[in-house]
């Protein structure tokens, strides 16, 4: 169902026009969500903040033609599912004059969309979590309401004390372990516009404070605000003095005296404080995708064992792990384009972070021993699937007795060369790394088992292009996140244009990447592909800005006819493509069970009238039934296509760059 | 660099000088290609130049003798070089025509490498009609052969009919009848990655690739795969073992081996470690359907992973195989059913 872009007056928006599908395939895509949630006009009001980027109240009431309270209604609920946030115009955030709505411009924000993206997968991995339907429960309410306080989630229990407790008990999990943070104004406003108020205001400061006459250069003096900036503009974004007022609260307000006992009974030593809004942080869910694509890596780099074991680590150090869309490198790019000489970011301070994001990769809390890894087997290894058996014997030995009578493969040509004994000991130091530990585990089969997790961690780090683990110390590990992110993205944008695509793709395009530039001749010659073929491949990958042409005139007059054209890659161009591509595909699949649920429409609202469920069978139709399933058939192909396209995303939307 | 001097030829070559004929021996026998003027007379023992000038224009004259210009690398100036002819060459070269010997002497001149007949017409400056009449006759005498270039495959390239095309020419062993020969390279490129994927996983390919003992893993430890006691193959191994496999009569040298191992690299089959050894990706191995787990269904839904490109193979021969044998999907079809993309096009 599509419209003209043009609406006549007083009509009210019921469809979506088309130019929400044309503008851009995010604005399709999440339209398309933001439908199914908050309505044809919410979707309608997404998509003309994301046409213009920033609105006034007055404007937006202008393009939309909504009523004026509708429209404050809709403006109300995106910026509360944080679709859309605001800034005062006048830079102050708490502006008290009579027509509020005003006073405010509205941008369109990606994180609200992004929740209702995978609002279903977030809630299943809550669910396989914590084996239990109540943090399930509240997290759904939390990601349809926008944010929620404990108090709010209490009314519809108030008088059943258990629940409550058990309310109160899952909340506290969530909030320790991080999926649930606390919410404060910064959230729902204007990042640019926030960093641009903390920049002048720091200016003023430091001018006031440092005043012209003072010897000290234009450079330097800008070098330093900057630098107060960046401080001032993190400690806003962490909102600190939310996580210390999050502890505070007790029971007691809200159930009476009792409340505490029980409290200190279920052994919950600090109650969440009630009256905190908390939202769901899309951050952390983040880092568990990371982890889990990282994991599924290993399975098609290294091997099954390795990746359950590489899973364990990974989920020893989630929690504490770098968050997948670093602030220090947003807060560059927004640093780069502050002050007089506005160059853009410089690349030496984009690699400094990096530097300094690598380091932290390497802190004391990120750090993986073989124990650690033992520990979460015992504890979390039949989540992962992985369990003590199914290590033994996995990594070749000599001496094992199946090897016995067959030949040494690694030895067939060299067989005059006595065969490496593999060490399959753990040492004397990497023993001693947890003392505690070893003293309560000391049989034969828990040493083994070490000893093979070890192999495990090992064969992790002996792959040089995706960097899954790198070894400091003998038996202490680390995760390279900052190396290996990036590393993992391109070689799945690699793996998407060999499948999707041509294997003969891949080979072109890793050839012109290794070479820089180079024409069709030394590929021909190189990658063994005939001439006609490659014209073939380049001329599709040209077509997605996988490859770039160059041309190379031969003669003065720059004659076309006599020039060589030559070929190179730009990975973040191809990327860029790539992703737009699937983001579009998510549409078209939402888009096309829209139709059918259209075509559809009269089976199925038989089908969920009181009357006939359950009893379908009965009273439809042979062709209804026929239809029926046809019907469920297509949903269910089109949910898989969505999650299948849903999980590139998570790879080139998240994870491309810091 | 030498260019051939145009000689003038005589019908009989038995009427130079006793001198001048020894000198001709002696220089055939001698094996070398060309000769200094210093060389001549020490080999003669001729005292004057006079003498040998004579003798060598009696040569000359019969066609039995070219003098090629040399030119030293340090210095402009330019030498003569003697060349003798042998008498069968003579004898073949004074049956032709003036204009066909000139064409013949610089066909003979590119040698291997053969020469382009625009390049021909441009050297000799005789007309169009003319060079390519003189191929002809050439040709049809078996004297000259065409042979098509790999690097140009447009151009007429001759060269003389008992030469063996240069690998210039004819593009190594990759090629056959200057065509690129991909089954041969396709079949070499398998036997290569095999090699490697069987020196870098312990008997993946046993038992149609199922890990032997229930074991869902079996891998070489790390101080194998990597370091100093790396014990994966390097190119010299590779090239020893398809040499000693007899599975092709080709000759290929280390740099052929080295192209072979540089297209698995581009195709992520393999990688380089140490820079100087080769070990072959499990995604590979996977993809060849190796490294499977006894009683896992590969082609069944994996509804505790999340998904990735690289299970594509999976889904592959699933979509191809039994279960579409009433309506089998067309490339096209498989190619939307697997991956959705189908607005790429438009986009």
């Amino acid at each position: 169902m599509t419209r003209p872009n043009i609406l006549s007056d007083n009509e009210i928006p019921d469809s979506l026009p088309p130019f929400t599908k044309t503008q851009s395939p995010k604005s399709f895509l999440y339209t398309k969500i933001l439908k199914n949630y908050v309505g044809e006009q919410g979707a309608y009001v997404y998509a003309l903040l994301a046409t213009n980027e920033r609105l006034a109240f007055k404007r937006l009431l202008q393009l939309s033609r909504l009523k004026s309270s509708r429209l404050k209604k809709i403006l109300v609920s995106l910026i509360q599912l944080n679709c859309v946030v605001h800034y005062s115009k006048s830079g102050r955030s708490d502006s008290n004059s009579k027509s509020q709505m005003d006073n405010f411009y509205y941008y369109p924000n990606e994180e609200g969309c992004f929740k209702f993206l995978y609002a279903d997968d977030i809630i299943r991995c809550i669910r396989k979590e914590y084996e239990d339907e109540m943090p399930a429960t509240i997290v759904q309410n939390v990601l349809s309401m926008g944010h929620l306080t404990v108090r709010a989630f209490f009314q519809h229990a108030k008088t059943d004390k258990d629940r409550c407790l058990r309310i109160q008990k899952a909340f506290k999990r969530l909030v320790d372990d991080n999926w649930l943070s606390p919410i404060g104004k910064n959230s729902f406003l204007n990042v640019f516009d926030l960093f641009d108020k903390t920049f002048k205001k720091v200016a003023a400061e430091y001018n006031r404070e440092n005043p012209e006459s003072k010897t000290i250069s234009q450079t330097k003096r800008m070098h330093m605000i900057k630098s107060i900036t960046g401080d001032n503009f993190l400690q806003l974004l962490q909102e600190e003095h939310l996580h210390a007022e999050l502890h505070h609260s007790s029971l007691k307000s809200l159930m009476g005296n009792e409340a505490d006992d029980d409290a200190d009974e279920i052994g919950i030593s600090d109650m969440i404080n009630t009256d905190l809004p908390l939202t769901f942080s899309f951050e952390r869910y983040l880092k568990r995708v990371r982890s889990i694509h990282l994991a599924s890596e290993a399975r098609h780099r290294i091997g099954e064992i390795s990746s359950g074991v590489y899973a364990l680590a990974l989920n020893h150090v989630e929690l504490r792990s770098p968050s997948v869309r670093s602030r220090e490198a947003k807060l560059q790019r927004l640093l780069a384009n502050v002050g007089q000489t506005t160059v853009g970011l410089d690349p030496h301070a984009d690699l400094e972070t990096k530097n300094k994001l690598s380091l932290k990769d390497q802190s004391t809390g990120l750090v993986i021993r073989v124990p650690d890894v033992y520990r979460q087997l015992k504890s979390n290894g039949k989540k992962f699937g992985i369990t003590e058996s199914d290590l033994i014997k996995t990594i070749y030995d000599p001496a094992d007795s199946d090897d016995i009578g067959s030949k040494r493969p690694m030895n067939a040509l060299d067989s005059d060369v006595p065969p490496k004994k593999a060490k399959l000991e753990v040492t004397e130091s990497e023993e001693n790394d947890d003392i505690e530990f070893e003293s309560t585990t000391t049989t034969d089969s828990n040493n083994e088992v070490l000893t093979l997790i070890l192999q495990h961690l090992k064969l992790l780090t002996t792959d040089d292009n995706i960097p899954f683990l790198r070894e400091t110390s003998p038996g202490v590990f680390y995760i390279p996140f900052t190396e290996l992110v990036p590393e993992y993205t391109k070689h799945t944008f690699k793996q998407y244009i060999k499948h999707i695509m041509d294997p003969a793709c891949l080979r072109i395009y890793n050839y012109i990447e290794e070479r820089h530039l180079t024409d069709e001749k030394m590929l021909a010659k190189h990658i063994l592909i005939k001439e006609s073929d490659i014209r073939t491949h380049l001329n599709k990958m040209q077509k997605l800005r996988l490859v770039e042409v160059q041309e190379i005139p031969k003669t003065q007059d720059r004659s076309a006819i006599r020039a060589n054209f030559a070929f190179r890659v730009k990975y973040r161009n191809g990327l860029e493509v790539f992703k737009n591509s699937l983001i579009f595909n998510m549409g078209e699949v939402l888009d096309s069970l829209d139709d059918i649920r259209m075509d559809n429409k009269i089976l199925l609202d038989k089908v969920s009238r009181a009357d006939v469920k359950g009893k379908e069978q009965e009273l439809l139709l042979t062709s209804e039934l026929v239809q029926l399933q046809k019907f469920y058939e297509f949903e269910r192909q089109a949910l898989a296509k969505f999650c299948r396209l849903r999980s590139s995303l998570d790879v080139f939307e998240f994870m491309s760059e810091l | 660099m030498s260019s051939p001097i145009i000689t003038k030829t005589v019908p009989s070559i038995s009427d130079v000088s006793e001198i001048a004929k020894s000198m001709h021996q002696m220089m055939t026998s001698d094996g070398r290609s060309s000769y200094t003027q210093s060389d001549l007379m020490e080999m003669m023992h001729l005292g004057s130049i006079k003498e040998l000038m004579s003798n060598a224009q009696e040569l000359l004259n019969k066609g039995l003798l070219k003098i090629l210009e040399s030119s030293q690398r340090d210095s402009k100036e330019k030498g003569l070089m003697f060349a003798p002819i042998s008498e069968q060459e003579a004898q073949k070269v004074n049956t032709m025509s003036n204009d066909e010997a000139m064409i013949y002497s610089y066909i003979a001149a590119a040698d291997r490498e053969g020469i382009w007949t625009k390049t021909l017409k441009a050297k000799t400056n005789l007309h169009q009609h003319v060079v390519l009449r003189c191929l002809k006759a050439l040709e049809s005498q078996s004297y000259i052969k065409s042979v098509k270039s790999v690097k140009h495959p447009q151009r007429k390239i001759y060269m003389l009919y008992h030469l063996t095309p240069s690998i210039e020419v004819t593009g190594g062993p990759w090629f056959t009848d200057s065509e690129l020969d991909t089954d041969f390279i396709d079949s070499l490129l398998i036997i290569v990655w095999k090699f490697v994927a069987s020196k870098t996983y312990p008997r993946c390919f046993k038992k149609k690739g199922i890990i032997f003992n229930g074991r869902k893993q079996y891998s070489y430890p790390a101080d194998i795969l990597s370091g100093l006691g790396c014990q994966l193959p390097t190119i010299t191994e590779i090239s020893k073992f398809i040499a000693g496999s007899g599975v092709t009569t080709v000759d290929l040298s280390l740099s052929d081996i080295k192209s072979l191992c540089d297209v698995l690299i581009y195709d992520e089959k393999l990688e380089l470690v140490d820079e100087h050894c080769y070990k072959s990706t499990w995604q590979s191995v996977l993809e060849a359907g190796g490294g499977r787990v006894e009683g896992v269904d590969v082609y069944a839904p994996q509804n505790d992973q999340i998904f990735s490109i690289k299970d594509a193979y999976r889904t592959v021969e699933a979509v191809s195989g039994g279960d579409n044998a009433e309506h089998p999907a067309t490339d096209d079809e498989n190619h939307r059913t697997r991956f959705y993309l189908n607005s790429w096009s438009a986009v």
